[in-house]
């Protein structure tokens, strides 16, 4: 409850109790022009601590702001008894607005939720992190902590650790992401003369090609162009037509793609998802799309075909 | 009020109830319908686009109703009917995915082919196409693709490298018409310009005129027919780099491509298969270039060999301007595409362009782009020289100039 209450006042009415609690007499004399006549007004209790429950803390507030009214009454009368008004509206201040100085008689308040140094909180099991990933864990962290409550509120030194270990996962990611590319570059052979150079994805149509359609990687260096395969991502119109049908072994394909696209180091990869298509691949796209909006980095604009 | 509300709203509830069981209805008819007899041809969509885009005095588009449709799709509607039976498999709609008219009945192939066919042919935007057919953007976006997923699959054998037999045709008639024996085909290439946003532009896009483009590199027959293609590089790479990572180039360096019979030219020599193409090309023994002037003057065998050359090698620029002309969705700046689909917008094009050829259809002498396909680019010279493409070269020439010289006497 709100707080406890006085042995000696149990006999008497809740009101009495209210009243008692929020520094008011009890008693017969409750009409608001004794109330005013009598500048004795007796030396109000301290504010009560902010309540563990929302609705008990509302209800707090608003007898506390009931009470306001009459403390302005009395101040205007009795100018002698402001500092002691002013400790009861310092007091609902603070609660309503979690000053980091509560009233005079404050005690232990209660914390802010709000976590003071939002920072990143990426799941640990995207070791081929790419930025959209990396944002949508961090999106999805943060949705957590918002419905996870005090766990995830306040960055108590357990929560801190925890953090750094995170962090630090999500530095691994990081460096996991380039062994991995390296990995891919040196499984497509020299890789040592690719360092500066720029790297895009591109989807190739040959006719020359038994596949006419394939995904190529090109690194660029001024005039100096390398082409590599991307393993892995031979897309034929066959292969699109069977995933179209219902699956079938063509998904891993799909998943493959899906997956480059969202964890593509590469913001353009991020930057092309607003084309409609049929069919599930677009999920991620999608997925990928709303990250894009939502950091701001430019207009999405409408399909194009 | 409340309970009058809520009757209003009840009333208006079961309306839409009412209509979309009466959608769902007909939808379920259509679906019904279309398996049961694939080649119904639905012509509905047809008038009711006529009418409604009709040719007005002074409007460019033709009178006739047949040249009308010609200029609205490229194509004549018996060659419009075999795009259809192409795709019609991958494109019959059915419920609940089914693609659904604003009057809420399914769209037919036919009206999916010409809404697909309109926006590649005009390069307008899919608003605008679709408020030519009572549809909307989306619908106009999801038939485009879909129809270039599908013809993409099924057109396939419209653009393939001719076998033996074929090629001696081609080969006999580029001799007839430019003088060059054995010659097979001409190569070009072309710069399908698009705008990027700002997180994808990259200088690899970029291209020499400062546009961002991917090129198309094709080669063609002498009926301008697209033999081969690749498409999907970047326009900051050069030409004589993209042919270089073509598979044609791999398979000619390792003769398996244009490896087919020589010729004996007039002096005992031996003509091998090549294509011709320009200056901005390295001189191979299968890729034949014009001789760079030196500024001293050519000599007149030199001179009627570029100009020989010149004439097969045009086939390829105008296979280009007829491309992006009929395609306009190719000349005109695309924009922000994605990357990984405009290839397969590039080759549905090609696609089209050859099935056009392969029917018999005559396009519009205004559908063609007046100008060159790539107004605006400076062609830059090759200097790669292969003894054996020059020597080939100098036959070439010689033959030529023998062949002049024998005509007067006969």
């Amino acid at each position: 409850m709100l707080c406890s209450v006085p042995a000696d006042r149990s006999g008497s009415n809740w009101l009495d109790r209210l009243r008692s609690t929020r520094g008011f007499p009890a008693g017969d004399d409750l009409g608001l022009d004794h109330f005013l006549a009598n500048p004795q007004n007796p030396s109000p209790p301290t504010p009560p601590a902010p309540d563990p429950s929302t609705s008990e803390s509302t209800h707090s507030v608003q007898s506390q702001i009931g009470t306001q009214d009459h403390a302005h009454s009395a101040r205007a009368q009795n100018p002698g008894g402001e500092r002691d008004w002013y400790g009861i509206m310092t007091g609902v201040l603070s609660e309503l607005f979690n000053m980091g100085d509560g009233g005079e008689g404050e005690v232990a308040r209660k914390s802010s939720r709000k976590q003071p140094n939002p920072r990143f909180f990426p799941n640990s099991r995207t070791s081929d992190a790419s930025a959209g990933e990396k944002i949508s864990d961090c999106a999805a962290a943060a949705e957590a902590g918002a419905a996870g409550g005090e766990n995830a509120g306040w960055r108590t030194p357990s929560a801190d650790l925890e953090s750094d270990a995170v962090d630090r996962t999500a530095r691994g990611a990081d460096v996991d992401g380039e062994e991995e590319e390296e990995e891919e570059e040196k499984e497509s052979g020299d890789n040592q003369d690719l360092v500066g150079y720029s790297r895009s994805e591109v989807t190739v149509i040959d006719t020359s090609c038994e596949s006419w359609k394939f995904e190529k990687v090109l690194y660029r260096r001024k005039n100096v162009w390398k082409v590599r395969d991307r393993k892995g991502k031979v897309r034929s119109s066959i292969g699109r037509k069977k995933r179209k049908l219902g699956g079938g072994s063509e998904d891993g394909i799909v998943g493959g793609k899906k997956k480059l696209k969202v964890s593509g180091s590469e913001v353009d990869e991020l930057g092309e998802e607003q084309n409609i298509e049929n069919g599930k691949a677009e999920t991620s796209k999608e997925l990928a799309h709303n990250l894009d909006k939502s950091s701001k980095t430019r207009q999405v604009p409408p399909s194009i075909l | 009020m409340a309970p009058g509300k809520k009757s209003r709203r009840s009333k208006k509830e079961s309306k839409k109830l009412k209509k979309r069981r009466n959608a769902s209805s007909a939808a379920a008819a259509a679906a019904a319908a279309a398996p049961a007899d694939p080649n119904t041809s639905d012509t509905d969509w047809w008038d009711v686009f006529w009418r409604k885009n009709s040719p007005s005095p002074g409007s460019a588009v033709p009178e006739d109703e047949a040249e009308g449709f010609k200029h609205y799709f490229r194509v004549s509607k018996e060659t419009f009917a075999y795009i259809c039976s192409l795709v019609r498999e991958d494109l019959i709609s059915r419920p609940p995915s089914g693609l659904i008219n604003i009057e809420g009945r399914l769209l037919s192939v036919e009206k999916q082919v010409a809404i697909a066919l309109r926006r590649l042919a005009s390069g307008e935007s899919q608003v605008s196409v679709g408020a030519a057919f009572g549809v909307g953007q989306s619908t106009v976006s999801q038939v485009t693709w879909r129809f270039i997923e599908a013809l993409e699959e099924r057109g396939r054998h419209h653009l393939k490298w001719p076998d033996v037999s074929r090629m001696d045709e081609i080969k006999a008639r580029f001799e007839a018409f430019c003088g060059l024996p054995n010659c097979c085909g001409a190569i070009d290439a072309t710069h399908i310009i698009m705008t990027l946003p700002a997180v994808q532009t990259s200088d690899d896009w970029c291209d020499p005129a400062n546009n961002y483009s991917m090129l198309l590199q094709g080669i063609v027959d002498d009926e301008l027919r697209f033999l081969d293609i690749v498409t999907g590089l970047p326009g900051g790479m050069i030409g004589s780099k993209l042919l270089k990572f073509s598979g044609f180039f791999k398979l000619c360096e390792c003769g398996k491509r244009l490896n087919g019979n020589t010729k004996t030219l007039i002096e005992k020599c031996e003509a091998r298969e090549y294509i011709v193409g320009g200056a901005s090309y390295p001189l191979l023994p299968w890729l034949i270039t014009p001789y760079e002037s030196d500024g001293s003057g050519l000599t007149d065998s030199i001179s009627d060999f570029n100009a020989m050359h010149e004439s097969a090698r045009s086939l390829a620029v105008k296979a280009f301007s007829q491309l992006k002309g009929s395609w306009r969705i190719l000349s005109k700046v695309m924009w922000r595409p994605d990357k990984q689909k405009l290839p397969s917008i590039i080759l549905v094009c090609c696609l089209l362009h050859n099935i056009i050829l392969d029917s018999g259809d005559k396009l519009h002498s205004d559908v063609a782009l007046p100008g060159h396909h790539d107004f605006g680019y400076v062609e830059q010279g090759c200097k790669q020289v292969d003894p054996l493409g020059s020597a080939l070269r100098e036959n070439l020439a010689k033959n030529l100039q023998c062949r002049r010289e024998s005509v007067p006497s006969k």
